[in-house]
């Protein structure tokens, strides 16, 4: 329990609360497929991916069709977001710029280099 | 000056609290605050306080005279928006929001001729978005022909955030990723927006410590820093 938290308890006088601290980093964040949607449309992503880098975006999204019946629990594991590492929040780093933004950033110059 | 488009391809995520909670927080900064109320619900005035039979002025440029709460003079502009001479005056790049003023205009979901009517004219569009996977599809939605993470002039407010469900947990984070820097804030889910609405008084008197009303303080600062809002001290000095 947060110090904190115990402090305002004792103050109180309370022993019956039910404490619980919600904090998800990326490592923990499961890629629910209406995520996945929406990294693949072009209207909120920008240009569509060429076959070859879908091919990519899905060597960092492998699992995201694997069990499309259990929404209750979207997959899990090696996933876009590992690059993340863990408890490391890149907001708290500095870098809340968006690392998907320049991810896809990355692919739609690839996009443009390979048609020039 | 100014105009703030709060407006949201999906209905119900908080816009019109928003744009209210807005608009008092830059009238207790000093600014001289209009609310323009563009929607047929007609809402707006309830998250300050005033009840539905209460009558709005019609907004016909800043010099009519109208009802002022907690320092905002709040307008209703729906029929407005629909007048031809308004309607080829903004489309010929005349602005009547010029004048001084911070204009903070709330448009419903559905109107995206009114929205597409301001968008040149605003400083910033202000979109509000659910911890809801049907609200987070609505992205898709934001401004036809412009991919949402291309909007420039565009801030996302994630609104009745719940850091107890999962979902709304996830939601924040993949936000982060997605926008960046244009997820300018989160508001807490509170009762205490629902009770206040329901005492006919703003949040700031029913419940001034609520989790909401300091959230939705520090969003709208973001906010003016964003829209190049100068605190209105500065400029008397
Ligand atoms: N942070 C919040 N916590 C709890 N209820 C909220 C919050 N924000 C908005 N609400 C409630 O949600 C409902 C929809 O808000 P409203 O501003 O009318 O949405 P919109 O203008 O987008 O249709 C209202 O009943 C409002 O009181
Ligand atoms: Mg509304």
């Amino acid at each position: 329990m947060r110090s904190d938290a115990a402090h305002l308890l004792a103050r109180l006088g309370r022993k019956d609360f039910r404490y619980r601290e919600f904090t998800d980093n990326f490592a923990d964040m499961e890629l629910w497929p209406v995520f996945e949607a929406l990294l693949t449309d072009e209207r909120v992503v920008g240009k569509p991916l060429s076959a070859l880098e879908s091919r990519n975006v899905e060597d960092f999204i492998p699992e995201t069709k694997v069990q499309p019946a259990r929404p209750a629990s979207p997959p899990r594991g090696p996933g876009l977001f590992d690059r993340y590492g863990e408890g490391s929040r890149p907001a708290a780093q500095g870098e809340g710029n968006g690392e998907l933004r320049s991810f896809l950033q990355r692919l739609s110059k690839k996009d443009g280099e390979g048609r020039n | 000056m100014p105009l703030l488009l709060c407006h949201s391809p999906k209905g119900g995520t908080g816009t019109s609290f928003i744009a209210a909670h807005l608009a008092m927080h830059l009238a207790s900064q000093g600014h001289d605050v209009v609310a323009l109320d563009f929607t047929y619900q007609d809402s707006l005035k309830l998250f300050f306080g005033l009840l539905p039979a209460q009558p709005l002025a019609e907004f016909h440029g800043s010099h009519g005279s109208a009802l002022a709460v907690s320092g905002v003079e709040i307008f209703s502009a729906h029929q407005l928006a629909h007048e031809p001479a308004f309607i080829a005056a903004l489309q010929a790049g005349r602005s009547p929001f010029d004048d001084g003023k911070v204009y903070v205009a709330d448009v419903a979901a559905g109107d995206r001729n009114t929205r597409d009517l301001l968008l040149p004219h605003a400083h910033l569009r202000v979109c509000t978005l659910l911890p809801h996977p049907i609200s987070l599809a609505a992205l898709t939605k934001v401004q036809a022909g412009k991919p949402t993470v291309e909007l420039s002039n565009t801030a996302f407010i994630l609104n009745q955030l719940d850091d107890t469900h999962r979902f709304s947990r996830h939601a924040h984070i993949f936000l982060r990723e997605l926008l960046g820097d244009a997820l300018i804030g989160t508001v807490r889910r509170d009762e205490a927006v629902n009770e206040a609405a329901a005492m006919f008084e703003p949040i700031s008197k029913y419940a001034p410590a609520s989790a909401a009303l300091s959230d939705m303080r520090a969003v709208a600062k973001a906010i003016a820093g964003r829209a190049d809002i100068a605190q209105a001290t500065d400029q008397l000095s």
